[in-house]
């Protein structure tokens, strides 16, 4: 299955309830809210869809349902703005 | 050789002029700045006679082990900003302004000092309030309609960013209106990022969005990795104790009351 893990050189700042990601080779910067940054702190190391959904559950007490559809939608943005990669 | 010395925020400057036309430059647009100095933080040597009239904002920047360097059209600056040592080479008198802003705003992001902000910024009753936009949202406009409130800059304000405050300090960088001799700092109580519009309001940004908004309006050229960490973490700073707004303002005085 695939993992995924955050790219290097990358300045996340925590601001309230929210995270900027700073992409400091492409000179960009991305918003993402609470749940995001939850994501963010977990793909430190490699994680998969269904690991991160578990972690977000068990370990961020997130209640909401978490469809593998849309993390793994999350997951393509991110790459899309260069944030994370394939990890194997 | 002329040589002046002058007070930019907090550091003190020995400015050397090659040449009687910088120092008329230098005396025309900084001598509010003067000052006595005891040991410069900064060396600036400047000499004429360098490229061509302006082109555009394009800077080409070049580091190497302990120096840098910044080239644009109409100017050179070849910098240790360790040191606090700069040879600038100029066309004119724009060309003067901007080399000083980009030496100057390298040197307080590289010793994590403080931002120089595209803003205007007018003082009231002992706090400073920051008006920020690209160019033509109105920042030169507020300033000019913010009269009789002294003016601490109408297109680059000087901010110090230390752990428990963030102050702002009197502007040399002026585009129309000359620096009025203000002693000291002013406690920064509110940014404001202008839109024109036919009714007055004000509504608060969340820390992330202004985070975004205002990493593009502080002047900086260098998109060097450890540099640009300082910008946000210091930008992050500012917003920890001050809050940013969505102005929307008619061009009259009547938007001070809603900052007042």
């Amino acid at each position: 299955m695939k993992q995924f893990i955050r790219n290097q050189d990358m300045e996340a700042v925590q601001l309230d309830s929210e995270w900027v990601i700073l992409n400091t080779e492409a000179y960009t910067v991305t918003k993402i809210n609470e749940l995001g940054g939850c994501c963010w702190s977990l793909l430190e190391n490699p994680c998969t869809i269904p690991s991160l959904i578990k972690s977000l559950q068990t370990d961020y007490q997130i209640e909401d349902e978490l469809s593998f559809e849309d993390m793994e939608s999350f997951l393509s943005e991110l790459i899309k703005y260069g944030l994370i990669d394939y990890a194997n | 050789m002329e040589k002046v010395t002058m007070r930019i925020g907090e550091h003190q400057a020995l400015i050397v002029c090659h040449s009687f036309q910088i120092l008329n430059l230098i005396q025309k647009n900084y001598e509010p700045f003067f000052s006595k100095i005891e040991c410069p933080d900064m060396v600036i040597h400047i000499e004429s006679g360098y490229g061509i009239p302006f082109v555009d904002y394009q800077v080409e920047v070049e580091q190497e082990a302990d120096t840098i360097s910044f080239q644009r059209a109409d100017y050179r600056i070849q910098a240790n900003l360790s040191e606090g040592k700069a040879q600038i080479q100029i066309y004119d008198e724009l060309a003067l302004k901007h080399a000083l802003m980009n030496f100057y705003s390298s040197y307080i992001v590289y010793h994590n000092w403080g931002l120089l902000i595209h803003s205007s910024c007018a003082t009231e009753k002992g706090k400073a309030h920051l008006f920020a936009g690209q160019s033509g949202a109105g920042k030169s406009t507020c300033a000019q309609l913010s009269a009789p409130r002294p003016i601490l800059s109408d297109e680059a304000t000087l901010v110090k960013v230390e752990e428990n405050q963030i102050t702002v300090y009197n502007s040399p960088f002026r585009s129309e209106l000359s620096a009025p001799s203000i002693k000291g700092t002013i406690p920064l109580a509110s940014i404001q990022l202008l839109h024109q519009a036919l009714n007055n309001e004000r509504t608060k940004l969340g820390k992330a969005s202004a985070l975004l908004q205002i990493m593009d309006k502080v002047f900086y050229w260098n998109n060097d990795r450890e540099e640009t960490k300082k910008i946000v973490q210091m930008i992050k700073e500012v917003l920890d104790y001050v809050p940013v707004y969505d102005l929307y303002f008619q061009k009259n005085n009547t938007f001070w009351e809603l900052i007042s």
